[in-house]
This record gives structure tokens, C-alpha cells and sequence, in this order.
């Protein structure tokens, strides 16, 4: 499936619910939650988070309590309010595209 | 044999030019496919297809180091456009100054605004403050884009590129 423009809304969402975690958890729940259907190449997860965090919406540290060293990721603030706003943005996008293709489409889709 | 060895060279040579991102998404790769590996043996395959599995999912090289790439574009753009406009100021600067003193030069005896071209001294000195006030913005600005650069809010704006692949 392709997830273009949706990954970073995807990404920041699962890190409010899976709080600090580290990148292969985050792809591993991002798969989960989605049931399968979200299964990019998982290294482009990578220069997303990247550049999510160069813009304030997501903070990291090397977590070296592991055998490896590994990079942690949260959510900041700023990112929470973008969260918040994207998730808005996503819903009036829902409604709409369930008000043009008709009543039929809620119930195929969920 | 280990397909995962082979793939962080060639990670490495795709990320060529990337700087500390480059690094940094080299080391999480590695934490990342060994880990992928080490699931996929506890599930029961053997180390050789774990690690193919590994490497398979997460994606050809040369598609991570292009997705960074473009993370880092914007950051590029502003760093290159603040390069291009500390130099343009201090050229422009410099060249007025030049100008100014050659103009000067030509025509030392010049005290009076008689006739066209003609500078007094107090025109000299106030095209002389604005030639340096150019000049020294221009500095500022370099001066300014290398402290970003040096503690690293800003990526340099050095063309990247990749090695091609020996194997």
C-alpha cells in the first residue's frame, strides 16, 4: 500500500501510544496495528523519523542500556499538536470521501 | 554466508556525502537487521535465510539513502541559498570598494561636485561606509552559516553523492 503523505501521520500516532520506543518496535507495531496492511521497506521508516525530529516532532537518544547501541524516539510536544491537527485533517478527509462515495463505502471499509 | 555484511557496505557507499545522518541511519540499520535476524531464527529459520529476510525488508540501500536525501533537501536549499547570498554580498562589497577607489584614484584633485562623476570627499567616504557595510553583512552571513553548520543546525551544502558498488 502505498503511504505517501501518511506516514508521518502513522509514525507520530504510534509513538503517542507506544510512548519511547525504538525504531524496529515502532515499524513492528506500526505492521501489527495495521493488521499487515502497512509493510513498506522498513529502512525508509528510518530517514522519515529523521526528519520528523529535524523539524521538532520527534526527539531521540541512544539508548545504550542494550547490547547494541539503538536509537529511542518520542514524541515532543510540538509533535503532539501536529498529531492533533493532522488527525483532524484526516477526518474531514474520512467524512468526505464517505459522503461522495456513499453510505455503501462505510460499511464495506469499516 | 551473511548477506547482512554485504548490505551495510553497501549502505555505506549509498550514503556516501550524507554526513552524521548518513552514520546515524547506518548504525540503527545494523541494530535493525540484526535484530529482524534474530526473530526470524527464533521463529526457526536458519541464519542464512533470517538474514536474507532481513535484508529484504528492509528495502534496497539505495532507496534509504535516497528517502534521506530527501529528508535533508530543504535543509540543503537553505544552506546552499545562505552560502550563495554571503558570497554574493561580499563580492558586490568588494567590488564597490574597488570601484570607489578606483574612481577616486582618477580623479585625486576632485573637492567640489562640479561636474559629472565627480566625488567630494564626504561622497567617498559615504560610498567607502556603504561598500563596507555590504561586505561586512556578507561576512556576517558566512560568519553566521558556518557557527549553524558547526553545532550542526545545518547540514553542509556539499553535493552528495554515491561510490558505486565494487562488487
Amino acid at each position: 500500500m502505498d503511504l505517501r503523505g501518511h506516514l508521518d501521520l502513522l509514525l507520530l500516532a504510534t509513538l503517542r501510544d507506544d510512548g519511547p520506543v525504538h525504531g524496529y518496535a515502532l515499524i513492528a507495531s506500526l505492521r501489527e496495528r495495521s493488521l499487515g496492511a502497512f509493510d513498506l521497506p522498513e529502512g525508509t521508516v528510518y530517514p522519515a523519523l529523521y526528519r520528523l525530529e529535524r523539524d521538532g516532532l520527534v526527539g531521540s537518544e541512544w539508548d545504550a542500556s542494550a547490547a547494541r547501541r539503538r536509537r529511542v524516539y518520542s514524541l515532543t510536544p510540538a509533535g503532539a499538536s501536529v498529531l492533533a491537527a493532522k488527525r483532524r485533517d484526516w477526518g474531514d478527509f474520512v467524512r468526505g470521501m464517505r459522503a461522495v462515495l456513499g453510505s455503501g463505502a462505510a460499511e464495506e471499509f469499516g | 554466508m551473511s548477506a547482512i555484511e554485504p548490505y551495510l557496505d553497501e549502505l555505506f557507499d549509498q550514503l556516501a556525502g550524507t554526513g552524521s545522518a548518513g552514520r546515524r541511519i547506518l548504525m540503527e540499520a545494523e541494530y535493525h537487521l540484526r535484530a529482524v535476524a534474530a526473530d526470524a531464527m527464533t521463529r526457526g529459520l536458519p541464519e542464512d535465510q533470517a538474514e536474507q529476510e532481513a535484508v529484504s525488508r528492509f528495502g534496497p540501500p539505495a532507496l534509504v539513502a535516497r528517502k534521506l536525501r530527501s529528508a535533508g533537501r530543504l535543509n540543503r536549499a537553505v544552506s546552499t541559498a545562505w552560502l550563495l547570498a554571503g558570497l554574493a554580498a561580499c563580492g558586490l562589497g568588494a567590488a564597490y570598494l574597488v570601484a570607489v577607489w578606483w574612481h577616486t584614484w582618477q580623479t585625486p584633485n576632485c573637492y567640489v561636485a562640479l561636474a559629472y562623476g565627480c566625488y567630494t570627499p564626504s561622497m567617498v567616504v559615504t560610498r567607502i561606509t556603504m561598500a563596507t557595510a555590504i561586505a561586512a553583512a556578507g561576512a556576517a552571513l558566512l560568519l553566521g552559516r558556518w557557527l549553524a553548520v558547526r553545532y550542526a543546525a545545518l547540514t553542509p551544502s556539499r553535493r552528495g553523492f554515491a561510490l558505486r558498488s565494487r562488487r
